[in-house]
């Protein structure tokens, strides 16, 4: 039975040509089309934003400027890659960007557990237990933000191919496109990113 | 990832979550996986990272209002275009674009001006004008018009082939 890859080709060749359309009639600097580009890539861009600031306005402030660079650039835009690569590379380079201006003005603010839990530590719940599940994790600010803070522990280049991977569900090929790596620097980062962030987790157990 | 010796590569196991590894390693992966506690647990803490994460950003980010983010996307595309519109206003009407544009179109006016006088005008009497001449050139190097004055004498001539105009002119002292 061929019947679902065939689907799936057409699918993408669907997808494409509807990709192709949204473009030209942006070029056209039809204000619709424009909107519709918002609506569409809006979410996935902040998230991609958010993993890689950790900063909820700063990363809203972010996808505008990337929508209005993409509005004033879109002529230039050859659709050799994908417009979702073209719009991920934007939003990386500008998050990338604008985390290097910060760090050039104010060093990044760490957050201590103890401070807000006045004086205790808090041991994060054990890995693999019935607590540690997504849910009940976030439930408990601390853990919450004791992942916060390994997260910005993280180098920002790390961050980046680890938001693409684990939040947008990109395969290396497409992160390696996106951030102009190599496909063995993509695994390698996200390898030392989940070595890292699950050690760290992990530390509070022993 | 493993602490045990066993003999899976720990940036395979990584590849093999993002099913990123070929369908032969995979498999054997699987099969390592049924044997091997720690690669197991490997795979279920990388899962459980993977779930966190992705919480942790639809958290922070759900809160946002579409509507309102895709207005203010909109309004600073307007005021952007509006204050490029004032920038070249400015520009165009700032006295550093305005000056040397008039002092350019003098200085051209005027050179325009007495270039024509030199050329066309004999001081001595009335204006006279040159014949133009629009027919083409047969002979080698010809004389087109000449005439004299009481103190000057202006001969027009053009050359054979390329049909460049040379004027001799000569002051009687």
């Amino acid at each position: 039975m061929n019947f679902p890859s065939i689907t799936v080709s057409n699918n993408v060749k669907a997808n494409k040509h509807a990709e192709h359309l949204l473009v030209e009639r942006l070029k056209h600097g039809n204000e619709d089309a424009f909107v519709s580009l918002i609506r569409q890539y809006r979410a996935d861009l902040v998230n991609v934003a958010y993993g890689i600031t950790s900063d909820r306005e700063e990363s809203q402030d972010i996808v505008q400027e990337v929508f209005i660079k993409v509005y004033r650039n879109i002529h230039s835009f050859n659709e050799k890659s994908g417009l979702r690569t073209w719009l991920y590379r934007i939003t990386v380079n500008q998050s990338l960007n604008q985390l290097r201006k910060w760090k050039r003005r104010f060093n990044w603010q760490h957050r201590s557990l103890t401070e807000e839990t006045s004086g205790e530590t808090i041991n994060p719940p054990e890995l693999g237990s019935e607590k540690f599940s997504p849910s009940n994790l976030y439930e408990e600010k601390e853990f919450a933000l004791r992942f916060e803070e390994q997260l910005k522990a993280l180098p920002q280049k790390t961050r980046a191919v680890f938001v693409l991977r684990e939040n947008q569900g990109l395969s290396y090929d497409e992160i390696a496109r996106v951030l102009n790596i190599k496909r063995g620097t993509v695994s390698s980062r996200l390898y030392h990113a989940r070595l890292k962030l699950i050690k760290a987790l992990l530390k509070g157990e022993s | 990832m493993p602490k045990s010796l066993c003999h899976i590569d720990p940036i395979m196991l990584s590849q093999f979550i993002d099913g990123e590894v070929r369908p032969d390693e995979a498999e054997r992966i699987r099969k390592h996986l049924s044997d091997c506690p720690d690669c197991r647990k490997a795979v279920n803490d990388n899962q459980l990272l993977s779930s966190c994460f992705k919480n942790y950003i639809n958290l922070n980010t759900s809160r946002i209002n579409p509507s309102a983010f895709e207005t203010n996307v909109l309004a600073k595309i307007d005021q952007k275009n509006e204050i490029i519109r004032d920038k070249i206003k400015r520009l165009l009407f700032s006295k550093k674009i305005l000056v040397p544009v008039t002092a350019m179109a003098s200085v051209v006016f005027l050179l325009l001006y007495f270039s024509y006088r030199f050329t066309f005008l004999n001081s001595d009497g009335p204006i006279r004008r040159f014949p133009v001449q629009t027919s083409v050139a047969t002979a080698p190097s010809a004389i087109i018009d000449s005439f004299s004055g009481e103190t000057t004498a202006v001969m027009i001539m053009q050359t054979p082939n390329s049909h460049e105009t040379i004027l001799w002119y000569n002051e009687k002292v």
